[in-house]
């Protein structure tokens, strides 16, 4: 009898845990309209058509990144390369453009380099056994450096053409081209995530590494896919900031990696693994960018910006476990 | 053993397989029937885990010849095992947690709709569901909670979903091992129903299993085996519980172990009421001065746990700690330490000792203040001192005390870990396992070491597995049995047979 007592509370943990997930989707919607409402009244600017469409423009790169993030960490796994990776592809898709290369090509040059960066990382994880984060840390570094040698420190310049600058500033009714990619992507993401074999997968690998190993899949290929997925997107938003920027300075697309890695966790995906959500991530890259923007039309000094941010990260973590916590004490008293 | 017999499904002959140092099976042959649940049995270590893992495709054998349905084989890996009809549901459950009872079933094999001539493949969710619930109704004539994630639903419904998961892909054997072990009485019943209904549509069941009473429920045959050796194959309704103990240990007591008599003095340490929910029921123990009380059971049984909590390293529910007559509150390793109880865990690398860290290090983990001088600075010499006495008291055999201990034999590593208990001035030492993958020179030397302390007017409480190590050391033998200690046996009452008579369940 002993164990069907414990059977039942261990059930109800877990009932209350399911529904905290759909509440936490529901909690992002209102603090979203929340920093909405309250921003109308401090400031003109910030309900205006313009600065709504900047903001989405601005999480547009960080967002299309934690997509990428939101897939590798419901393996449970990270992949802090995706910065570098951001900027390298976006050097090599400028490079080539100022070689007079197709825009194509170069494009398709690019998000391969992306596709192979993702892919080794995968491949020094499996085969090397080295943990997600020293391999991508690694790689992180090494790309940068990269990035410093070839550029020589000067910023990739004169690389723009018509059709290639229409990526980073072009607008199609009135939305900004990245903002398209970035919907376009969700959708498609969402399929794959939800809908295909690759996402239930992946969230079984990061659930019980041991479940998938014995369903016969392969559980080493599955992982290098999904790093070769992330570069393959990181390396998506690195064309596209080359194109916004212009220029392909050496620092581009340093610290997004860490960004995006907050924007998943706001949006609620699971740092260990099994749970994650793509709406909830491009919610938490929302957020983040319109707590950003309203800090700079009230004039906040922007240092301050990093210290908010970082507690907004660490509430965000710290919300979900205090409410199961306090809860658990009422029942228990 | 005729190969030809149409009713047998599979049949193994001479199946030999090593590892580095150890014959894990010599010489096995085995017969599973259509519809039968074949019940394997032996003591832990006898090779049952050994046999399943090659029929599953996770072992590859070294010598000997399978046949599935009379052709010969080569099982490559899991998959291929699967193929040939040959499903395993292991002890460890292998569901993904945060997945449903459907997609766990058909992880790996996904039922899609193919759109764009086969380039886009979108999960069939209905009928993916459909299947899995017909399976239900098929087998367990119930069908609920298929679309909650599994860590959601309790012990039973996981085991089922396991046993779905196994028949989705036609097995025509299912393999399962220690299948009840989380389950609570009622559920197991539920359970046995269910594998009945498998024997009668045909599906035979490989179940491996200590508990002998649950197993005379089910089981049409025994195959016992002892040492990686096929005993003997029983039918179930010619041989009984203390037949099979017998053919299970039938082993020669070791007579290298000689018991000093000590004189037993005052109570050192009790345990009163120990309870830890699914866990632990009820544990009343007692241990005097100069006295070693032993602790069998089978794997799973319960052991590590009650040690765990005594030591405070696990929680409990309720119980308390007397030590020396005096009630103690013991919430932490730290506490157990203050009383004087210490731990020498099983798993020596991972619990045990810092590995990475000096023999002089790890000698005075346990007391460090008594090293500091002024409360912060360590007296370096004073620990090398402190360490090389005890390196030459119990003849650790290192080259220096700066050694890292992962460079010492497990022999000596258990000196090391005892040597940093001793420095605690113990007056009651847990022993887990205490001569685990240690040689059989190294084992002595414990042995004296462990009878030196009890001489010194020490109590010493030790789990083993190694049931001649047990009866030649203890004074007393406690046996548990699912959680519950469920005999006390004197040193002249124990032998091989009814300790294993309790531990299997066989006194209900």
């Amino acid at each position: 009898m002993e164990n069907k007592g414990l059977e039942t509370v261990y059930r109800e943990n877990n009932f209350r845990f399911s529904l905290k997930i759909d509440r936490y989707l529901l909690g992002l919607f209102i603090v979203l309209g929340a920093i909405i409402v309250v921003m109308s009244f401090l400031s003109a600017n910030f309900l205006t058509h313009t600065n709504l469409l900047n903001v989405l423009q601005q999480a547009s790169f960080v967002m299309i990144l934690a997509f990428g993030m939101t897939f590798v960490l419901s393996t449970g796994g990270i992949d802090l390369s995706v910065g570098s990776i951001c900027g390298i592809c976006g050097g090599m898709a400028a490079w080539l453009l100022n070689k007079d290369v197709n825009v194509a090509i170069a494009i398709a040059a690019a998000l391969l380099l992306g596709v192979i960066i993702g892919a080794v990382n995968g491949l020094t994880i499996t085969k090397l056994n080295l943990s997600p984060f020293m391999a991508t840390l690694a790689m992180m570094i090494i790309l940068r450096g990269i990035l410093y040698v070839w550029t020589g420190a000067i910023p990739f310049r004169s690389y723009m053409t018509s059709s290639f600058q229409f990526l980073g500033s072009g607008r199609i009714f009135g939305v900004q081209f990245p903002v398209i990619v970035a919907i376009v992507l969700l959708v498609v993401l969402l399929i794959l995530y939800r809908k295909m074999k690759f996402g239930r997968h992946i969230l079984a690998l990061g659930s019980s590494e041991e479940a998938v190993r014995i369903s016969g899949i392969k559980v080493d290929m599955l992982r290098i896919k999904v790093y070769a997925l992330s570069g393959l997107i990181a390396a998506a938003a690195g064309v596209l900031l080359a194109s916004r920027l212009a220029t392909v300075n050496p620092e581009m697309g340093k610290g997004y990696e860490l960004e995006a890695i907050a924007a998943a966790i706001i949006g609620g995906t699971a740092l260990t693994g099994g749970k994650g959500t793509l709406v909830g991530t491009a919610l938490g890259a929302i957020i983040l960018f319109m707590i950003k923007n309203a800090m700079n039309l009230k004039n906040v000094n922007p240092y301050w910006e990093t210290i908010v941010i970082g507690f907004i990260i660490l509430l965000a973590v710290a919300v979900p476990i205090l409410a199961g916590y306090i809860k658990g004490r009422v029942k228990n008293s | 053993m005729a190969v030809e017999d149409d009713h047998v499904l599979i049949s193994l002959t001479g199946i030999t397989k090593e590892f580095p140092g150890v014959k894990a099976l010599e010489n096995v042959s085995l017969d599973v029937r259509k519809g039968e649940v074949l019940a394997l049995v032996g003591e832990n270590g006898a090779g049952k885990s050994t046999l399943i893992k090659i029929l599953s495709g996770l072992y590859h054998k070294d010598n000997g010849e399978i046949r599935v349905r009379g052709k010969s084989v080569e099982i490559q890996d899991a998959r291929h095992a699967q193929e040939l009809g040959i499903s395993t549901i292991f002890q460890e459950p292998t569901l993904a947690p945060h997945l449903t009872a459907v997609e766990n079933v058909y992880l790996g094999r996904e039922i899609y709709h193919s759109y764009f001539g086969g380039t886009v493949k979108i999960l069939n969710e209905k009928e993916m569901y459909q299947e899995t619930e017909k399976l239900y109704r098929n087998f367990f004539s119930t069908v609920e909670d298929l679309k909650r994630p599994v860590i959601e639903l309790g012990a039973l419904k996981n085991r089922v979903i396991e046993i779905a998961k196994a028949l989705s892909v036609k097995a025509s054997v299912v393999i399962m091992d220690e299948p009840t072990a989380a389950l609570a009485e009622h559920e197991r019943e539920v359970l046995f129903d269910f594998i009945r209904a498998l024997k009668e549509q045909g599906v035979s069941v490989i179940y491996v299993s200590h508990h002998l009473k649950e197993l005379f429920l089910l089981a049409d045959r025994f195959h016992v085996m002892r040492d990686g050796k096929h005993i003997a194959t029983v039918s179930a309704d010619e041989t009984d519980i203390d037949q099979l103990v017998s053919m299970m240990v039938g082993r020669e007591i070791s007579n290298f172990i000689a018991k000093e008599t000590v004189p037993i003095g005052e109570e050192s340490l009790r345990v009163i009421g120990l309870n830890q929910p699914g866990v632990l029921k009820n544990i009343n123990f007692h241990i005097k001065k100069g006295e070693i009380v032993g602790i069998a059971g089978l794997a799973g049984s319960g052991r590590t746990e009650t040690v765990r909590a005594v030591v405070g390293a696990d929680r409990i529910s309720s119980g308390a700690v007397e030590v020396d007559g005096k009630p103690f509150r013991i919430q932490s390793p730290r506490d157990a330490i203050r009383a004087g109880i210490g731990l020498l865990p099983e798993n020596r690398k991972l619990h045990g000792a810092l590995i990475e860290m000096s023999v002089s290090n790890n000698i005075t983990l346990a007391s460090i203040k008594r090293v500091l001088s002024k409360k912060f600075v360590l007296k370096k010499k004073a620990e090398l001192d402190i360490a090389s006495d005890y390196v030459q008291r119990l003849g650790i055999k290192t080259p220096t005390v700066h050694q890292k201990v992962r460079f010492l034999s497990g022999g000596n590593q258990q000196k090391v870990i005892l040597a940093k208990w001793l420095f605690t001035k113990p007056k009651v030492l847990i022993f887990d396992e205490p001569t685990i993958g240690i040689d059989v020179g190294a084992k002595v030397e414990v042995y004296n070491l462990m009878a030196e302390f009890v001489r010194g007017g020490g109590g010493i409480l030790m789990v083993s597995s190694d049931l001649p190590e047990l009866m030649g050391l203890s004074d007393r033998i406690y046996v548990m049995h699912k959680g519950e200690f469920v005999h006390e046996f004197s040193r002249d009452e124990a032998t091989e047979e009814n300790i294993m008579y309790y531990a299997s369940g066989g006194h209900q």
